[in-house]
């Protein structure tokens, strides 16, 4: 090796890379709640008192109200969606390092539904799950902002697109509030709503025929109630969906609340059970609750464990 | 682990300061690193096919030696065979025995209970071909055999090159790893020129391109026959950016390491006839089979003279579409390029160079690249259509009255992208890659480096990384 031809060769080059690193570790300190729909999951604080679950459960419970109801708690979202966040062991592991490791008292809101313990019928081995390839199987900061260990594993785009889309020019659509509640705003005018939710009938009796209720996710729903009991009190919640979804729903697992009844006496924790109240609520596409209605749902939430933790004392 | 991620630039970084750092002027302690670096490379994607690797390696590199103690002819033959047997025998169960066991059972209407659940190990169409030649200029006397094992397990899992080529000669990479390799400024620099250049081929124009075409070839049968064909054009771009972004970026990493490895693409945009593209495209492969298939092929039929030519490069072209996997629409994307020579056998104009006469090309020169394309991008509707049917429905929409429409798709960004790409080429067509720019002056240089890597930061697209040529 010719050491003074490397030196020079290292030293050109470092340039190039300095400026790289400088105008990537500048344009990461821009991201926020526009940047992706699961950015803002990983930059922390970490929570005591935890929702999970998949897209539903992401828009439908709003932290604020909880904070608002639970004077004394601080409530983080911590569901992402049917890809990434099924109930799973990549889940439960993500749980461990997201969750504040000197929780005691904390409450945990389990949000399920059919699809969130189920798997593609040919699906053979855990190896196959759809969430292995998440964020969540690789992530190893969860309170870290900015968060450049997620963006360089799990930010596809140009970062420019982090800086050109950030929040002060304008909030985003899908938008993640820091406590991981997806703000999902969109024009619910009747018409529109009809074709989202016509649109979202399709893709679910297509996506019922693919999906069988999985036993080693039913399992791992228990793995999770069983971690987060150690560190609190756990609630599991069934959220609906309009007519149209829940009609599906029942098609597809027509006990699907017995077997999630079933599992939360076994563990002795409580199951909350709104799918038959579906036509209480709005749904943007028919599956994910309208966030007005998110609220007032949250609330009644809010209400149901309150009266529970009334009675427990 | 994609030259792209980000765990591969952290293994690279670390693998070329140990190699030079550390090991500096010690070639035995550097191979060892390097091939463990390789194998650590390979076991990434899956450490089971690595027992396999290793295994072929071992069992060409007993074979090699035998080939070259054996005096008899007889017994120099039957080992040749049984190491052609081994390597082809490889091939064939990973790549195309449920290929033949489905066809086989659905031509006769059987119940099929054989199919196997067959995973396609990385790389081994391109180390499996490293491993023939090696043991066919064995018998040929074109090379001795290895003695040093470790050069030779080098040869066949070099990592730059491991998952999609090029397809290094032996008596190429041999060589080089048995001599000290050096440093210089000059190549280092000329192989991150190379690097960039291929990254932003990648990540910039093929994966920019990438969900476009998919989006076409997903949909043809709604779309319209102009989108359809602008949907094969942009796959060409596209395919074109992908490989040979690779292959530079393969080079590139090579030449880090002090080697010099086989050139895979010379500007193929640019043929002014089929022969000429195939003699710039995938130039590993194309002179590999040119060697091993098709001269000895002319030979075998050189009392038919021209008829005897078309025979050779038929089933040369062939060969070269079922290379690419265990399809009837590969094989006849193979029959429809040998069938492309035809005219130009006929002609003579086989082997005819043309050089450009000017910096911009004439009409007539022009007129021939637009064709050869055009019949490029015609047969390439046979590689992407996984059916027959699916080709032929390609086809049907191409062939109908929508052809007169306006394309669907059309992106200015884009169009703009390939622009850059063919402009890039021009300017560099008689040079060794497109970023061989060492005659600009440094400031111009600088800043068309600081251009490539604005492009890469500002339209890179980093979700995908893996590379077209990974599956074969």
């Amino acid at each position: 090796m010719n050491s003074s031809d490397m030196k020079k060769f290292l030293f050109k080059i470092s340039f190039y890379i300095l400026a790289v690193a400088a105008v990537l570790l500048w344009l990461g300190s821009f991201a926020d709640g526009n940047t992706d729909d699961n950015y803002r999951h990983f930059i922390g604080p970490k929570p005591s008192n935890i929702i999970l679950g998949d897209s539903r459960g992401s828009q439908a419970l709003v932290p604020d109200v909880l904070d608002a109801k639970f004077k004394d708690r601080k409530f983080d979202n911590f569901s992402l969606n049917l890809t990434e966040s099924p109930y799973g062991q990549v889940y439960l592991e993500a749980i461990k390092k997201k969750l504040n490791p000197d929780t005691k008292d904390g409450i945990f809101i389990l949000t399920v539904d059919p699809w969130n313990v189920s798997t593609g019928k040919d699906v053979k081995d855990a190896k196959e799950y759809t969430e292995n390839t998440s964020a969540l199987a690789d992530m190893h900061f969860y309170d870290i902002a900015p968060n450049y260990e997620y963006l360089l594993k799990h930010y596809p785009k140009s970062w420019f697109n982090i800086y050109n889309d950030r929040e002060v020019i304008g909030k985003s659509n899908t938008y993640l509030h820091k406590n991981g509640w997806m703000e999902v705003t969109v024009d619910i005018n009747p018409a529109d709503l009809r074709k989202r939710e016509a649109s979202k009938i399709i893709q679910y009796k297509e996506f019922a025929n693919t999906q069988k209720v999985s036993q080693d996710r039913l399992n791992a729903l228990e793995d999770i109630i069983k971690y987060l009991d150690t560190k609190g009190t756990v609630y599991l919640v069934r959220i609906p969906g309009f007519k149209g979804v829940m009609d599906i729903e029942n098609a597809f697992s027509p006990d699907f609340n017995d077997i999630i009844g079933s599992v939360a006496q076994k563990n002795n924790v409580k199951f909350i059970d709104f799918s038959s109240q579906y036509d209480k609520y709005l749904y943007t596409d028919g599956n994910h609750m309208y966030k007005e209605s998110g609220k007032i749902f949250t609330a009644q939430i809010a209400d149901s464990i309150l009266l529970d933790k009334k009675m427990l004392k | 682990m994609q030259f792209t991620s980000l765990v591969f630039i952290l293994f690279f970084s670390v693998v070329f300061a140990v190699y030079w750092w550390v090991l500096g002027k010690k070639l035995k302690a550097q191979n060892i690193f390097l091939l463990l670096a390789s194998y650590v490379f390979y076991a990434n994607w899956d450490w089971r096919f690595l027992i396999l690797l290793i295994i072929s390696s071992g069992v060409s590199y007993y074979l090699g030696l035998k080939i070259s103690e054996t005096k008899t002819p007889g017994k120099k033959k039957l080992l040749v065979n049984l190491g052609l047997l081994f390597s082809i025998g490889t091939l064939f169960y990973f790549k195309y025995f449920n290929f033949f066991i489905d066809s086989f059972a659905e031509l006769f209407n059987i119940k099929n209970t054989l199919t196997l659940t067959i995973i396609l190990p990385l790389g081994i169409s391109f180390y499996t071909f490293r491993m023939i030649s090696y043991l066919l200029d064995i018998k040929n006397n074109k090379l001795k055999a290895e003695t040093d094992m470790l050069a030779f397990f080098n040869y066949i899992a070099f990592f730059p090159s491991m998952t999609s080529g090029p397809i290094d000669k032996a008596g190429l990479l041999l060589p080089q790893l048995k001599k000290e390799r050096i440093f210089t400024l000059e190549n280092g620099s000329d192989a991150a020129r190379q690097i960039l250049l291929g990254a932003f081929k990648k990540l910039v124009v093929a994966n920019s391109i990438s969900p476009v075409t998919q989006e076409i070839f997903q949909n043809y049968d709604h779309l319209s026959g102009s989108t359809v064909a602008y949907g094969m054009i942009l796959f060409l771009f596209e395919m074109y950016a992908d490989f040979s972004g690779y292959s530079d970026m393969a080079i590139g990493f090579a030449k880090l390491l002090g080697f010099k490895i086989t050139k895979n693409f010379a500007f193929p945009l640019f043929a002014q006839n089929i022969a000429e593209y195939w003699r710039k495209w995938h130039i590993s492969l194309t002179s590999w089979l040119t060697e091993y298939v098709f001269t000895p092929l002319v030979i075998q039929f050189r009392d038919y003279e021209k008829k005897g030519l078309i025979a050779a490069i038929i089933l040369n072209f062939i060969l070269i579409g079922a290379w690419h996997g265990p399809r009837f629409t590969f094989v006849l994307f193979g029959l429809l390029h040998g069938l492309y020579y035809v005219p130009l056998i006929l002609n003579d104009k086989l082997n005819k160079k043309k050089k450009f006469s000017k910096s911009v090309p004439t009409f007539k020169e022009l007129g021939n690249i637009l064709l050869t394309m055009a019949m490029v991008c015609f047969a390439l509707v046979l590689f992407v259509a996984p059916t027959l049917t699916d080709a032929v429905g390609m086809y049907g929409r191409i062939f109908s009255l929508s052809v007169f429409s306006v394309p669907e798709f059309m992106k200015i960004k884009i169009l703009g992208l390939i622009g850059i790409i063919i402009l890039i080429d021009w300017l560099n067509k008689d040079k060794e890659h497109g970023l061989e720019i060492s005659r600009f002056k440094p400031v111009t240089r600088r800043a068309f480096y600081v251009f490539l890597i604005f492009m890469i930061l500002y339209f890179g697209v980093f979700g995908n990384t893996s590379f077209i040529y990974e599956q074969f």
